[in-house]
C-alpha cells in the first residue's frame, strides 16, 4: 500500500515537472482593452502587476506555471486563481479579460 | 479561447492536480487564494417561553399544511408584537434615525406600483413612542418612488438618500433630503423634479449604495454592469460622480459598505453558488466578498482608483448580497448575507443544491476580515430549513413557486462597535435573533414569522401571491432600540412592525461570564 502511494506520488511529480518545463514564456507587458499586465519572471515563477485603472483587477500577484496556465496568488485570486496562455493566438486570459502582447 | 490541442493536456493537468490535491490538500487550499469549502453546522435553535408560539416543523419552515388562505397565524419565540402599521404594504428594506430633538423615525420603501394606492413612495413613520407608530410624510420624489435598495441614511449628516433604479432615467435622479433637523419631516435638498439630471454622464440607474460614514459620499451600485460609482454629495444641491468602476469581467455587485474611516470598503460579488449550471461553466463559484482601498475617492484626488487587497469566495450560496463592517469583542468580522442559494433560484435550482449536498436557500454568514488579504468565514447563520438533509422535508412547501421563499436578504445589529446581537429578515422564515458575542458559535435567541395576510397590501412586493397563504416575506433590515427592548422592522405584507423582547428573558438567552464572553 505505502509503496504504492510513493509510485504514485514519483509519478505526479515527474508529470508536473514535464509540464513546468512546457510552460510557455510570458514575461513581458500585455494589454487588454481595459487593463495592462506587467509580467517578470522570479525566482520561483512570475511577478506580475495588473494595472487597472477603472476596475477592481489592478494589485501585484505571484504566479506559478502550470502547463500552459499560471497559479495565482494575489488579491482577486480567490475569483481569479489561474492565468491562461493560448499558444494559438499568443494571447492570455485573466479573469474574463483577454490579453495580447504589447507592442514594443 | 484556450486551444483544443490543449485541452487533453489540460485533462491530465487535472487529474494530475486532483491527486495530488488528495495527498497535499493544504498546499492546493493556498494556491487557491481565499476560497471558503468548509462546512458549518445548524445554529442552535431559540428556546422559546411558555406562551410563545413556537415553529411545528424545521427551523425556518412554514410547512405546506399551513400556506392555505387564513391558516397560518404565525410563529413567535421570545418575540412577541407590541404594534404594527400596516399601512399600503412595504418593499425591501428599511432605514432609520434619531435626530437632535430626539424623534425617532423609520423610513421604508414600497412597491413602485399606482394600483390600489393612496400614498406611492417612500414612508416617513414617527417611531418615537414605538407602541404607537405613526406615518408622518410620504415620499414621492423620482428617486423614492423606487429606490429599490438605495434608500439609506447617514446619521452623521442627518442625511436620506436614494437612486433611481428600475423605472428612472439615464443619468438617474438622485433624492437626498435633510432628516437632521426634524426626522419626521424630510426636506428635499437635491436639486427638484424640474432641474437638469443630477447626475452626469456615467451614473447608471443602481440598484444598491450606501454612505461613507462622514456622509459626503454615497457608492452606488449597478447590478446590470457590475459597476460601482462613488457621487460627491459635500454639496447636497450639486452631487457629482467622482469615477466608475467596473467589477472583473462576468463579475456583478449588490450592496457595499465603507469602513469606519472611509478608506476601507466591502463589496458584495453577486456571484453563482457552487450547485449552479453557471458555475460549472465558469469553473466554479464566484459568490463572496472583495475587499478594498477606496481612500482616493475619499480624498477626492482626481482619477480615483480602487484597490483591491482582497477576496473571499464561497460555494454553499449565491447573490452575495450585503455587508455590514462590524466588531465583535475587538476583533472585525463582516456580517455577509446572501440573497440566493447555492443553485439557482427555482425549482430545479434548489434540487440540483439538494442534490450537492448544498444549502438551496441562503443565509448569512459572518467573516472574519482580520487578514484583510485572507478572509475566511467564522460561521454561517445556516437555519434547518438550509440543510440539505432537510430538502425532502422543506421542498414541497415551494411547490410553483420561485424566487425568495425561505433564504435571508438583509440583516442588522444592535451596535456595529461592539456587536451581540443580531437580527436578519429570512423573507418566509420571518425575523431571527442570534447571540452573536462568540463569532464562531452564534445561537439563535428569539424570531417572529408574521402572519399570513388574507388581503395582500397594494404597496407589497409579496402581494401577488399572499392571498393564497404563502407566508409574508421578511426582507428588511432592523433597528435594534434596547432602551424600549425593542426590534423595529418591516415585512411586506404586515408593513412596520414593533416586536417586543422581555428583557428577563433575553438575558437568560445571553448569560455573560464576567469578562462578558458568552458562557
Amino acid at each position: 500500500m505505502a509503496l504504492g502511494v510513493a509510485i504514485a506520488a514519483v509519478v505526479v511529480v515527474a508529470a508536473w515537472m514535464h509540464l513546468e518545463r512546457a510552460s510557455p514564456e510570458i514575461a513581458g507587458d500585455w494589454k487588454s482593452w481595459r487593463s495592462e499586465l506587467h509580467i517578470a519572471r522570479s525566482d520561483r515563477g512570475y511577478a506580475i502587476r495588473v494595472v487597472s485603472p477603472d476596475g477592481f483587477l489592478g494589485g501585484h500577484y505571484t504566479g506559478n506555471p502550470r502547463g500552459s496556465a499560471v497559479t495565482l496568488r494575489g488579491p482577486l485570486s480567490a475569483l481569479c486563481g489561474t492565468m491562461a496562455y493560448s499558444k494559438e493566438d499568443d494571447s492570455l486570459e485573466f479573469c474574463g479579460e483577454q490579453f495580447a502582447r504589447a507592442a514594443k | 479561447m484556450i486551444v483544443f490541442s490543449l485541452r487533453a493536456r489540460t485533462r491530465t493537468r487535472s487529474l494530475l492536480l486532483a491527486a495530488a490535491c488528495a495527498t497535499l490538500a493544504s498546499a492546493c487550499d493556498r494556491d487557491r487564494g481565499s476560497v471558503s469549502t468548509q462546512t458549518f453546522p445548524t445554529v442552535p435553535k431559540a428556546a422559546c417561553q411558555s406562551g410563545d408560539h413556537p415553529e411545528t416543523a424545521l427551523q425556518g419552515q412554514v410547512p405546506s399544511t399551513l400556506r392555505r388562505p387564513e391558516a397560518f397565524g404565525g410563529f413567535n419565540c421570545n418575540l412577541r408584537m407590541v404594534a404594527q402599521l400596516r399601512g399600503e404594504g412595504a418593499g425591501w428594506q428599511h432605514a432609520f434615525f434619531t435626530d437632535a430633538a430626539g424623534h425617532a423615525c423609520s423610513y421604508f420603501d414600497t412597491a413602485p406600483v399606482a394600483n390600489g394606492r393612496t400614498h406611492r413612495g417612500v414612508v416617513v413613520v414617527d417611531t418615537t413612542d414605538p407602541a404607537a407608530p405613526q406615518p408622518t410624510a410620504y415620499l414621492a420624489t423620482s428617486a423614492m418612488l423606487d429606490p429599490r435598495e438605495t434608500l439609506k441614511v447617514n446619521a452623521t449628516r442627518g442625511l436620506l438618500m436614494a437612486v433611481e433604479s428600475v423605472g428612472g432615467r439615464t443619468p438617474p435622479k438622485v433624492d437626498i433630503y435633510d432628516i437632521a433637523t426634524d426626522c419626521r419631516s424630510p426636506r428635499l435638498l437635491s436639486p427638484s423634479e424640474n432641474a437638469p439630471a443630477a447626475l452626469h454622464k456615467g451614473a447608471e440607474r443602481a440598484d444598491e449604495g450606501d454612505f461613507s460614514p462622514d456622509g459626503l459620499t454615497y457608492y452606488a451600485t449597478s447590478l446590470r454592469s457590475g459597476t460601482v460609482y462613488p457621487i460627491d454629495i459635500s454639496d447636497p444641491r450639486h452631487p457629482a460622480v467622482l469615477a466608475k468602476w467596473s467589477m472583473p469581467t462576468n463579475q456583478r455587485t449588490s450592496g457595499l459598505a465603507i469602513g469606519h474611516d472611509g478608506s476601507r470598503a466591502y463589496f458584495t460579488l453577486y456571484g453563482e453558488g457552487s450547485a449552479s449550471p453557471n458555475a460549472q461553466v465558469v469553473g466554479g463559484a464566484t459568490n463572496g466578498l472583495v475587499v478594498a482601498d477606496v481612500s482616493d475617492a475619499q480624498a477626492r484626488k482626481p482619477h480615483p482608483q480602487v484597490k483591491t487587497l482582497g477576496a473571499l469566495v464561497w460555494g454553499d450560496g449565491s447573490a452575495s448580497h450585503q455587508l455590514i463592517p462590524v466588531s465583535i469583542a475587538g476583533r472585525p468580522f463582516v456580517i455577509a448575507t446572501d440573497e440566493g442559494g447555492s443553485g439557482d433560484s427555482n425549482a430545479s435550482g434548489w434540487k440540483a443544491a439538494c442534490a450537492a449536498g448544498l444549502p438551496a436557500w441562503s443565509m448569512a454568514r459572518i467573516v472574519d476580515v482580520t487578514d484583510e488579504a485572507q478572509p475566511r468565514v467564522a460561521a454561517e447563520l445556516k437555519l434547518e430549513v438550509n440543510d440539505a438533509r432537510n430538502c425532502d422535508q422543506v421542498l414541497p412547501d415551494l411547490a410553483g413557486l420561485s424566487g425568495f421563499t425561505y433564504g435571508s436578504h438583509y440583516c442588522s445589529v444592535d451596535d456595529t462597535s461592539n456587536a451581540t446581537l443580531l437580527a436578519c429578515g429570512y423573507f418566509e422564515s420571518g425575523i431571527r435573533l442570534f447571540d452573536i458575542r462568540d463569532p464562531a458559535a452564534p445561537r439563535e435567541i428569539a424570531y417572529f414569522v408574521p402572519p399570513s395576510v388574507t388581503i395582500p397590501s397594494p404597496g407589497s412586493l409579496n402581494n401577488t401571491t399572499a392571498a393564497k397563504g404563502r407566508p409574508d416575506h421578511c426582507s428588511a433590515q432592523s433597528r435594534f432600540d434596547r432602551k424600549a427592548s425593542v426590534l423595529i422592522t418591516t415585512c411586506q405584507d404586515n408593513g412596520l412592525l414593533v416586536l417586543g423582547w422581555d428583557t428577563r428573558t433575553l438575558a437568560r438567552m445571553t448569560p455573560t461570564t464576567q469578562s462578558g464572553r458568552p458562557r
